[in-house]
């Protein structure tokens, strides 16, 4: 499992990246208003009453049937444009996210089936190993690439939304990042747990090195 | 209650892809095992394009749905933060935390309440993921195969 493996992997890095570079894209474009629909059928309640509750918090009353409905009501007074907010954000931040993700999965599983096929002198499947191996790179490539998803996904989120939650805060993406980032600071986006943070860290000044060693880790690191 | 940006989206987005990349690539290697005239062949065999699209759409729509809930504890977390950072003083959090509003959606509604969004979820999910892979494993095989040739 030496050297030939390894170069195969790194000769795939550039058409990992184009291919999820532009499936990325591709997929958005067709996808997004139901991403659209999803956000805004999470951010309402079904029993609640549309008013401001004794502790201040208001709480909006489901205005849509379902799905289907939740597009037709937004092209019809929205339009076009009430379907697709937030793709600003995910075109330019998510793209360069799913490439992360895509490329750092592969990376990962690679090495980790490396590891678990010397150890154990048995292919992947038959020892079952599939399992914790594709488990534990799904983990690490959204934890790698969450740097760029998390940033997406709160402006995302919140332009998706904000017409029915009733606070029409944000004209664009950029302008949502740039007043999100005011009133409560990049920090606090990326602000998380101690121990979400640190294993983010780990795996962080981890994966530059290997991509410039290509050697395998510690083991003790991976298993 | 600022804390939980990071941890929140991790939550959710890291156990969907846990799930979906052991589904999606389980159903693969069933196929390959399937495909394989013998063991030793099981690894080589490319699977048809058709399977990789059903595959990755199954395990798509198994991963967003279960991982639903917690989509949904996110993004009440994020429009909260937002709330919050507008209003300060105002508005006291409704919730604390993924698990704080688990628990309030769940006493509120039932598990109804906790799948909230979730068929539009599957909806979105199903075909994003399925074009993502499909386009993924197409295009880096055939600028692989250019690349080898020039």
């Amino acid at each position: 499992m030496g050297g030939g493996q390894n170069n195969e992997a790194y000769s795939m890095m550039i058409p990992n990246a184009l291919g999820s570079a532009t499936a990325g894209i591709v997929s958005r474009l067709f996808t997004h208003p139901l991403d659209t629909a999803k956000a805004r059928l999470q951010a309402v309640y079904n029993d609640a009453p549309s008013t401001t509750s004794k502790t201040g918090y208001t709480k909006t009353r489901n205005p849509y049937r379902g799905p289907l409905d939740v597009l037709v009501q937004t092209a019809r007074t929205e339009g076009l444009a009430g379907l697709y907010r937030g793709f600003g954000a995910v075109i330019v931040g998510g793209t360069p996210g799913t490439v992360l993700y895509l490329c750092s999965y592969e990376l990962a599983k690679d090495r980790l089936t490396e590891e678990w096929e010397s150890r154990t002198h048995l292919q992947l499947e038959q020892s079952g190993g599939d399992f914790f191996v594709h488990f534990a790179s799904g983990m690490i490539a959204e934890s790698i690439c969450c740097v760029l998803y998390v940033p997406v996904d709160v402006v995302k989120e919140r332009m998706q939304v904000q017409r029915v939650t009733d606070q029409n805060l944000y004209k664009s993406s950029w302008g949502a990042l740039k007043h999100i980032s005011r009133t409560e600071g990049m920090s606090g986006i990326y602000r998380g747990t101690q121990l979400c943070l640190s294993s983010i860290e780990l795996l962080l000044s981890y994966a530059p090195l290997l991509l410039l060693t290509g050697r395998s880790p510690p083991s003790h690191l991976l298993l | 209650v600022n804390n939980l940006g990071y941890g929140a989206t991790l939550a959710s987005f890291g156990s969907f892809s846990a799930l979906y990349f052991v589904s999606y690539e389980k159903m693969k290697y069933w196929t390959r095992q399937y495909l394989a005239v013998s063991p030793e062949e099981e690894s080589y065999v490319d699977v048809p394009f058709p399977m990789v699209v059903f595959s990755s759409a199954s395990a798509g729509a198994l991963a967003s749905w279960v991982t639903s809930p917690l989509d949904m504890a996110k993004l009440r977390l994020q429009v909260q933060r937002g709330n919050l950072a507008e209003n300060p003083g105002q508005a006291t959090p409704m919730y604390r935390g993924v698990v704080d509003c688990l628990q309030l959606t769940y006493r509120e509604g039932g598990m109804k309440g906790l799948f909230r969004g979730a068929g539009a979820r599957v909806l979105h999910f199903t075909p994003a993921i399925t074009i993502t892979m499909t386009f993924y494993e197409t295009c880096r095989t055939f600028l692989a195969k250019s690349m080898n040739a020039g």
